[in-house]
């Protein structure tokens, strides 16, 4: 069961991307790259796996169907594309730009977050080492790329701030990758569990 | 790893699920690389100013015509204007210390160009557009423009009348000015060749005027130098 306080906590985070359809608010996230790469994406994908949890929580589907997501497979290659997506340079302009763009941001990550929590169970260490180090091997290239950019990437952002983004990007990815590393040498193999369910159901694809 | 995963009472999943999977996992990589391919016309462009620079070369970008402030007062943009004129139109703020004193110079070479090849009735014309409005006042349009010693005939100079009509602008040309944090602005807002229907027809970097030029020239009714 999710503890009473556990559960306010969640419905408010999982109201985050509410809070971010008023201009000044979003504004504060967007107006610099960093915030707007590593806070506000990180956020909104906590946010979707908080309400994945709530769903749950209120046994309302809140993932995808066991059977096209064997080890959590499919959910975890859901959100390296977003992921990959997002590091592209003109989706971080035209999501400010663009009001349908903006909206497909949200939209995703809450998804991408609200669906990732049940494949993240699903998965094995392997797996789960896998997804992250990908993940990190990623956020590497990108920071890299956006520190060695002699020019602008975003008419949105300095140059200066592109160049701070891309060093937080490549920290994300040092922590990520060390989180992998984690995933293979714990003792359960896995770490972050769902404090309410057994590592053998946890596991378990849906029979 | 697996032996691990056995002694927690892990469960393979079946055959129909990894096919299920496997299916599922490549109809999403297929689908993404469809998306990014779509949003990077071919993984060739990766920034919106590449895109909208890609899109100005295909002239997708219609620029609306608009009132302009400056020192000869308030006179529409010149498109839509005579078939086969084109105009060569920057975006400036007169505070700029850096890029914008440059380009005024460089439009102050070209206007003295196209005087000594068309005088007074060149098919290609010069348009600066101030952005800066607290700023951009017409007593510092005036100087600027004596400054660069602006020919009205060759060189409209002006900001926009309303803010409404600039953010307008502004938009429809994909231009984003930023404060640089020194009192200035960054922005990109390159040399555009505006043809006589207001449709962009390409975007040259700031140091590229003289190609900018050669263009607009080979555009125009003028033909190429």
């Amino acid at each position: 069961m999710t503890p009473p306080r556990h559960g306010r906590i969640a419905r408010a985070a999982m109201a985050l991307p509410l809070l971010l359809l008023i201009p000044p608010l979003r504004h504060i996230l967007e107006a610099s790259m960093l915030t707007h790469m590593l806070v506000e994406f990180p956020l909104l994908f906590i946010a979707g796996g908080l309400a994945g949890g709530w769903l749950t929580h209120h046994r309302l589907p809140a993932g995808l169907p066991a059977v096209a997501d064997a080890h959590g497979l499919l959910g975890l290659a859901l959100a390296s594309c977003v992921g990959a997506l997002w590091m592209i340079p003109s989706m971080l302009d035209l999501s400010l730009l663009d009001a349908s763009v903006q909206a497909s941001k949200y939209a995703s990550w809450t998804l991408c977050g609200l669906l990732f929590r049940s494949s993240w169970k699903r998965a094995g260490p392997v797996v789960s080492a896998f997804f992250l180090g990908n993940t990190g091997w990623m956020l590497a290239t990108a920071g890299l790329l956006y520190q060695e950019a002699q020019q602008r990437l975003c008419v949105s952002y300095l140059l200066d701030e592109q160049l701070i983004t891309g060093r937080g990007l490549v920290a994300l990815a040092i922590l990520i990758g060390a989180f992998a590393v984690t995933c293979l040498v714990t003792p359960q193999g896995r770490v972050f569990n769902p404090r309410d369910r057994g590592p053998s159901r946890a596991r378990a694809p849906a029979e | 790893m697996l032996a691990r995963g056995g002694a927690t009472g892990f469960i393979p999943p079946d055959n129909r699920s990894l096919v299920a999977t496997s299916l599922a996992c490549l109809a999403l990589l297929v689908a993404f690389l469809a998306l990014a391919d779509g949003l990077t016309r071919g993984y060739r462009l990766w920034t919106f100013e590449s895109l909208r620079r890609d899109d100005a070369a295909a002239g997708r970008i219609k620029a609306p015509s608009i009132l302009l402030a400056g020192p000869q007062g308030t006179t529409p943009t010149p498109w839509p204007g005579p078939p086969g004129e084109i105009y060569i139109v920057d975006f400036v703020y007169t505070r700029c210390p850096t890029v914008c004193a440059a380009l005024g110079a460089e439009y102050t070479r070209m206007q003295a160009l196209l005087d000594k090849r068309f005088g007074a009735h060149s098919p290609v014309r010069l348009v600066s557009i101030a952005f800066d409005r607290p700023h951009d006042t017409p007593a510092a349009l005036a100087h600027y423009a004596s400054d660069h010693r602006q020919n009205p005939a060759l060189w409209l100079l002006g900001i926009p009348q309303s803010a409404a009509a600039q953010e307008d602008l502004l938009r429809t040309l994909g231009i984003v000015a930023i404060p640089d944090g020194l009192g200035g602005f960054t922005h990109n807002g390159a040399i555009h060749l505006i043809d006589a229907q207001g449709t962009v027809r390409a975007i040259h970097d700031l140091d590229q005027w003289p190609r900018a030029l050669d263009q607009a020239l080979a555009m125009s009714k003028g033909g190429h130098p």
